[in-house]
């Protein structure tokens, strides 16, 4: 037994530590290579007029596939806003997946639809679709509805890319706010392909609450007022300008997310779709796709937009942003396993010796060691005494340097895009940050182990979202005001 | 639908914190655990180099003192396997304090090892928590961090500031050249000498970037006299030569900022500096290169593309066809570059071809239906479609057996739009032997696209018993998809 403990207790001193130290070596290399490749992007991107792509005839078509849910509230707006995206060659599929409101009325009686003669190819395999609506106003010649019955977001991507006829398909969430130049931006990386084939690009999204919001735009970006978005807004902010930057430049990026993304549809299509195992779908099409690639030994790229051009409301209550992180721990072990034949396997290049042994050591394992850790301290403080000068020690060195990571962030934030033009949004994004490691940190460990252990009792399904929902403030008529509307509900496979 | 997917990365940077601390109490041992900021930390590196013999212990009177330094000479001595010396300098610390059961404790933690296969990462000497380094860089970590953290607000707030200014200032200062200028351009004043205000600005390095700005905006919109006049004080303020400058630069942003220059002023003999950055792997830099050619080289517009070697981008050859419809440029024949070695200027010849419907090149495409490259070969097929070459028909029919699928699909599509009565029995026979549905769906498409004749085929068809057409042709016959 003493054998047994000698070896724990290695691992425990000596891994830990070494595991530790590489997280914090790799976010600062991470932090730095995205700055450099964020320089260089937009530097290049001053020199690019993306009107030229508006009335190119070169230009690939793009089919741009919503999945909605119960969405009677919005969906009207919603579509309409999506119909006026700028770009000349684009076709918008809306799923409707077995809503149990009106949505399906709504949209028909707004948009003039009826139910055509379609012949459905089931190319990916989805749930029965009951049928196939077009306008009768010509105005909306682009418009597809589909109504299928309820599978869930994945599945009813699988229906909307089985109607698709064109070359790209853009996957978004129904009820977020895509910038009118979106698709022009995410069609580019496909445009400057050379001997890779892109086959997938994603945008980054931005969080919406406390927003302006008018005609289905946004109109004036303001921080959330309540502390539990606005640190989620420093998350994104860390996440999407430091580390996805980062990584796909490193070809090692697993994940666009399912907000927006862009996607080559044959090569969706030979990969078999999304799947519908998990719940962490976006992630795992990458990942499918990626290994799918590279088994047929074809060079190809995923690429990444820093520009903002998604605009989504994130949870703004505990209980709903439990169910969501709790989702996301259980979609990145599902993913991680199904493709564990990929970890350090020189075939997949980058994508297996740096990208996927990442989101294993770091996103994975990190918040379990750190679980068992702080627990293992808690009793070891209860029962003996720790050497608390330098428990103090490093408990500064790890709080300065985390808070200064975010302040590095907050500066990306400000030298690319600097969306927050107040001040006051500059301070209070920074004082946020001074607070996430107490208030916001211990929250996510712990949604993070529940996350997986309900992964090991065979937890399915994404539990029920409820939002707050922006989108009143465009309906017509109604007078702009700022994003706090009524409670809705919002579940594309309930539990 | 709801949740926009997972946020990754730099999520858990916090797990450092129990590590860290989970690592050092680990390797202490309760009351006993030596402190990397207690004294003696010259025995901390290395117990045998300050002392290798009992005698440096027992110089120290106290006791709980040379009980502590015997322990950790123990410790040492039992990382670095030294399993003897290291019983040895246990049962020392048991003679000083007979009541401390941690010496008994480890001798026989180590009997016990011993008498066990070894783990070679076991053997792996490591002690951060002796190593005064590692304090030192904790607290250097916290101080730059905290340094860096009030220097970027700062920075941040500043740059703020900054931006709003510099932003004003140059929208007030571009209307105001632009003013100047074009009283310049339309005014009465003499063509041969520069006004005072105008060489004033170029005098100044800031205003003078500035001023070229907005000459570079204005020529687009001129021409006759009036861009010549502009031309030629952009000559006199010796502003070529700053343009030049800046297209021979070892930046590549500076490069363009001078090809741009030199193009939009029409500077002729500037060719070869362009020329160089043709083959660059920058795709932006190789981009702006090629346009500018494009508007400088009169003789042979397009002629870079018979030297290039890197693959010519959708996103470049869109940006070449943007350039000959905004700018009204003379059309070549783009069939010149159907025999190119760069398969990727086959492409955009083709396309070209199709967007300039220069139909006389289509037996050049048509060979092009035996090219190795698929792509090439499914583009041909778009083109002599979109063309509606009848003379391909054959050709396209007698290639179909042998093409991959997505190029078969292409053909019935291409055959659809040339609509050519003589192939209905061939998009027929496609419906009626095809397996695949995609393929069958565009037999039927294509049948109905031919107007009359093809829609009585396909009405035959829905009547056949032979096999269940109906929903594919009703899919096909219903106009609104």
């Amino acid at each position: 037994m003493e054998y047994i403990f000698n070896i724990i207790g290695w691992f425990l001193r000596n891994m830990v530590l070494i595991i530790t130290l590489s997280i914090f070596t790799a976010y600062v290399l991470l932090a730095i290579f995205s700055a450099l490749t964020l320089r260089i992007y937009l530097r290049k991107n001053s020199y690019i007029d993306y009107n030229s792509i508006i009335l190119a005839p070169l230009t690939p078509s793009i089919s741009v596939i919503a999945p909605a849910f119960n969405e009677s509230n919005t969906i009207v707006e919603n579509v309409r806003a999506l119909l006026s995206l700028y770009y000349n060659n684009f076709d918008v599929i809306v799923v409707n997946d077995g809503s149990t409101d009106n949505s399906l009325e709504k949209i028909i009686e707004a948009y003039d639809l009826e139910k055509v003669n379609y012949f459905f190819d089931y190319r990916i395999p989805c749930q029965r679709i009951r049928g196939v609506y077009k306008s009768k106003n010509r105005s909306f010649y682009n418009l597809t509805v589909i109504d299928k019955i309820n599978g869930g977001k994945a599945d009813a991507l699988n229906a909307g890319i089985n109607v698709s006829h064109k070359q790209l398909i853009c996957s978004i969430d129904v009820d977020s706010i895509m910038e009118p130049d979106a698709l022009l931006k995410m069609v580019k990386p496909f445009l400057e392909e050379t001997d890779k084939k892109v086959i997938g690009t994603g945008g980054v999204v931005r969080i919406a609450n406390s927003c302006d919001i008018q005609g289905g735009q946004i109109r004036e970006v303001h921080l959330p007022k309540k502390f539990l978005a606005r640190v989620q807004v420093l998350e994104y902010t860390r996440a999407f300008l430091m580390g996805r930057m980062a990584w796909a430049k490193l070809d090692g990026l697993l994940l666009i997310s399912g907000a927006l993304g862009m996607f080559d549809r044959e090569t969706v299509i030979k990969c078999g779709g999304y799947s519908i195992k998990t719940v962490g779908e976006d992630m795992e099409l990458v990942v499918r796709m990626r290994r799918y690639m590279a088994e047929k030994g074809e060079p190809y790229e995923v690429t990444y937009i820093p520009d903002p051009l998604c605009w989504t409301e994130v949870p703004s209550t505990l209980k709903v942003l439990a169910r969501q992180r709790n989702r996301w721990t259980r979609g990145t072990v599902e993913t991680l396993f199904e493709h564990k034949n990929i970890f350090f396997r020189r075939k997949y290049g980058k994508f297996g010796m740096l990208g996927y042994p990442y989101w294993f050591f770091f996103e994975w394992l990190a918040p379990i060691i750190e679980f068992f850790a702080l627990t293992f301290f808690i009793i070891y403080a209860i029962v003996s005494s720790p050497n608390w000068p330098f428990v103090l020690l490093l408990f500064g060195f790890v709080y300065t340097f985390a808070v200064s990571l975010s302040v590095w962030a907050v500066l990306f934030e400000e030298m690319t895009f600097h969306k927050y033009e107040r001040k006051r949004d500059v301070l209070k994004l920074i004082g946020t940050a001074f607070l996430e490691p107490f208030l916001f940190h211990p929250l996510t460990v712990a949604w993070a182990i529940k996350g997986n252990f309900d992964y090991l009792r065979g937890k399915k399904g994404w539990g029920k979202m409820d939002r707050e929902g922006f989108w009143n403030s465009t309906m017509p008529g109604k007078k702009k005001r700022k994003f706090r509307g009524k409670k809705k509900e919002d579940s594309s496979k309930i539990d | 639908m709801k949740e926009s997917g997972h946020i990754p990365a730099i999520n858990f940077i916090y797990a450092i914190i129990p590590a860290l601390i989970l690592f050092f109490i680990m390797t202490g041992d309760g009351n006993a655990t030596p402190s990397a900021f207690e004294d003696d930390t010259s025995l901390v590196a290395n117990p045998f180099e300050v002392a290798d013999s009992l005698a440096a212990v027992y110089r120290v009177t106290d006791p709980a003192t040379s009980y502590r330094m015997l322990i950790n000479r123990a410790e040492w001595a039992e990382m670095q396997r030294n399993y003897d010396k290291a019983i040895g300098f246990y049962e020392q610390a048991f003679v000083i304090r007979p009541h401390e059961q941690l010496p008994r404790k480890r001798i026989k933690n180590i009997e016990t090892k011993r008498g066990q296969p070894e783990i070679w990462f076991l053997l792996i000497p490591v002690d951060f928590e002796k190593s005064t380094a590692l304090i030192q860089i904790l607290v250097l970590v916290i101080i730059y961090s905290i340094i860096s953290m009030i220097i970027l607000l700062v920075f941040i707030l500043m740059h703020r500031n900054k931006l709003q200014i510099q932003d004003r200032q140059r929208q007030e200062l571009k209307e105001k050249y632009q003013a100047l200028l074009m009283d310049y351009l339309f005014g009465e004043e003499d063509d041969s000498q520069v006004p005072e205000r105008i060489e004033k600005i170029a005098g100044n390095d800031f205003k003078r970037v500035l001023l070229m700005e907005e000459m570079r905006d204005l020529i687009v919109n001129l021409s006759g006299d009036a861009a010549e006049k502009l031309r030629g004080l952009y000559y006199r303020l010796s502003l070529d030569v700053d343009s030049r400058i800046k297209a021979q630069s070892r930046k590549w942003h500076v490069k363009i900022k001078g090809f741009r220059e030199l193009a939009f002023m029409n500077i002729k003999d500037a060719n070869n500096e362009i020329i160089k950055s043709l083959h660059s792997s920058n795709s932006i830099l190789r981009m702006e290169a090629q346009l500018a050619l494009v508007r400088l080289n009169d003789h042979d517009r397009f002629g870079f593309l018979d030297h290039l070697q890197r693959p010519f981008t959708p996103w470049e050859q869109l940006n070449v066809h943007e350039m000959i419809v905004g700018y009204d440029l003379e059309v070549p024949r783009f069939e010149r570059w159907l025999d190119s070695a760069n398969h990727t200027v086959v492409l955009f010849a083709l396309r070209m071809i199709r967007v300039f419907n220069q139909k006389g090149s289509w037996q050049k495409v048509a060979d092009l239906l035996d090219n190795e490259d698929e792509e090439i070969r499914r583009t041909a097929i778009i083109v002599l479609g979109q063309l509606h070459i009848k003379e391909a028909v054959h050709s396209l029919k007698h290639h179909y057996k042998n093409e991959i699928y997505e190029n078969q699909l292409e053909i019935i599509i291409a055959l659809g739009r040339i609509g050519e009565e003589r192939t209905i029995n061939f998009l027929v026979m496609v419906i009626d032997k095809e397996e695949d549905v995609q393929l069958q769906i565009a037999a039927a498409r294509a049948l109905r696209d031919m107007g009359e004749s093809g829609e009585r085929a396909l009405e035959k068809l829905m009547g056949s018993d032979y096999k269940n057409y109906k929903i594919i042709i009703r899919h096909v016959l219903d106009k609104r998809i």
